[in-house]
């Protein structure tokens, strides 16, 4: 399956080497060395660059996955460029090719000690693998966290909403968190929405760092109050015990409000 | 200073000669205006005023995406070179891209672009291109200058460049040094959406 795939962006990409990175259900990411058009483009990191390609699907009706890959594509790009554009850390774009469904991105993260990419996942599992408690909850992985929440108030207080919010969904650049993966993200002013997001995100944390997860959970949502208070004069605070509110109903209910879907 | 080659790793069968001139006549610049018009076939070039352009950046981001598109025949222009222009505009309308990024006769340093077939390459393919280009903006070779991300921030309106773009809403870092970084992203990402 992964091979058809692989073969399918060798055809679109000619010459350029790409190596899986991840997959997911509508979407294959691939890391290649190789910028499309410069040598030394104004990127963080040169020499590393991300593709992001949504192959067509093969039960779909060719008129309707055409349309839906492309539209998918510009809402993703647009969705970042929204980002760069408002100074939230993500990656930028560097070109796309929407009829494809390609879209070539900036590298973000570091390698940590063990090889891995610098995930906030990553980080953390290599913290609670190899470290004392003490270090798992010390001042850094406090200040990360809070920064964590913070940016996830800045997107918030900009309507917009991830859709997708894990802890591999952030990378850590220098120890300051990045948002990647907009496949799942819409525009909305609803804090139910932005409740449900941050209890994806609660989650998530629950599930994959579930011995700490009460702390990171905390200073998470610290930094996000923290964030909309600094925006009190934009109704930052009134925004955020909103949310707030409702993310208690959400965390009783559950991540749906309908029964339905 | 002569002028640049450059290629694309996605498609080894093109190469492009880039060649920027300062100091070229307005009276010129109508006149190439008017053959180009005309479709005269000695002036097959793409002509680029430096108004809007921040960085080398910028102009190969629409390089590469005219060249794809001309080899996936998905070009909304009718000929590569004014696709390159097209591909460099927020705007979805030709017309309005020739004006903004096109020649301009208050503009007088020209940024010249040809994409050619690598199979018709020979020895003197980029010196002939240079020379026909000197005789048709009727400029010397010291008017020729290196194309490079010094000299196109220096040649650049930023405050024309934002108002285009629409970036004077855009959160720029405090640190200026990085006002060139910030713009070249800011203007890919704006073309890339164009229309969309």
């Amino acid at each position: 399956m992964t091979d058809r795939l692989v073969s399918q962006i060798q055809n679109h990409l000619p010459n350029i080497p790409v190596q899986v990175v991840s997959q997911g259900a509508e979407a294959l990411v691939f890391q290649t060395s190789v910028h499309p058009y410069i040598d030394k483009p104004y990127l963080k990191n040169q020499g590393k660059y991300i593709i992001k390609y949504r192959p067509s699907k093969p039960y779909r009706h060719p008129t309707i996955d055409a349309s839906i890959t492309k539209n998918r594509t510009i809402g993703e790009v647009k969705f970042m460029n929204k980002l760069t554009k408002l100074g939230i850390n993500a990656p930028s774009v560097i070109s796309a090719d929407y009829n494809r469904g390609i879209i070539w991105m900036e590298f973000l993260g570091t390698e940590l000690t063990n090889g891995d990419i610098s995930s906030l996942k990553n980080w953390l599992w290599y913290l609670e693998k190899n470290e004392s408690k003490e270090k798992c909850l010390n001042d850094q992985v406090q200040s990360v966290c809070r920064k964590v929440g913070k940016l996830i108030g800045k997107l918030h207080l900009n309507d917009m909403i991830h859709g997708d919010l894990t802890s591999s969904n952030i990378i850590l650049e220098d120890f300051e968190p990045a948002l990647i993966d907009f496949g799942l993200s819409s525009y909305s002013g609803l804090s139910e929405d932005k409740a449900v997001d941050l209890y994806v995100l609660e989650r998530a944390i629950l599930s994959t760092h579930s011995v700490f997860s009460d702390h990171y959970n905390q200073w998470l949502l610290e930094g996000y109050e923290e964030i909309h208070k600094e925006f009190s004069k934009q109704g930052g605070t009134k925004k955020y015990v909103e949310t707030y509110r409702k993310l208690e109903d959400v965390r009783l209910r559950g991540r749906k409000r309908s029964m339905l879907g | 200073m002569g002028y640049a080659v450059k290629s694309f790793a996605q498609f080894p069968q093109f190469q492009v000669f880039i060649a920027l001139f300062a100091d070229v006549r307005s009276e010129t610049l109508s006149t190439v205006k008017s053959e180009l018009v005309g479709a005269n076939k000695q002036y097959d070039y793409c002509f680029l005023n430096t108004n809007h352009l921040v960085s080398v950046e910028q102009l190969y981001s629409s390089i590469y995406r005219s060249i794809s598109n001309f080899v996936n025949e998905t070009m909304r222009a009718k000929t590569l070179n004014t696709e390159i222009i097209f591909n460099l505009a927020p705007i979805n309308n030709i017309m309005d891209a020739l004006k903004r990024f096109g020649v301009d006769e208050s503009c007088n340093n020209v940024i010249v672009i040809k994409v050619i077939n690598s199979h018709d390459v020979v020895d003197n393919t980029f010196d002939n291109e240079f020379t026909n280009l000197l005789s048709l903006l009727e400029v010397s070779e010291s008017s020729s200058i290196e194309l490079s991300d010094n000299i196109l921030f220096s040649l650049v309106n930023i405050p024309k460049l934002k108002k285009l773009f629409k970036l004077n809403d855009a959160n720029y870092s405090n640190d200026t040094s990085h006002l060139q970084a910030e713009l070249t992203r800011l203007t890919i990402g704006a073309a890339l959406l164009r229309g969309c």
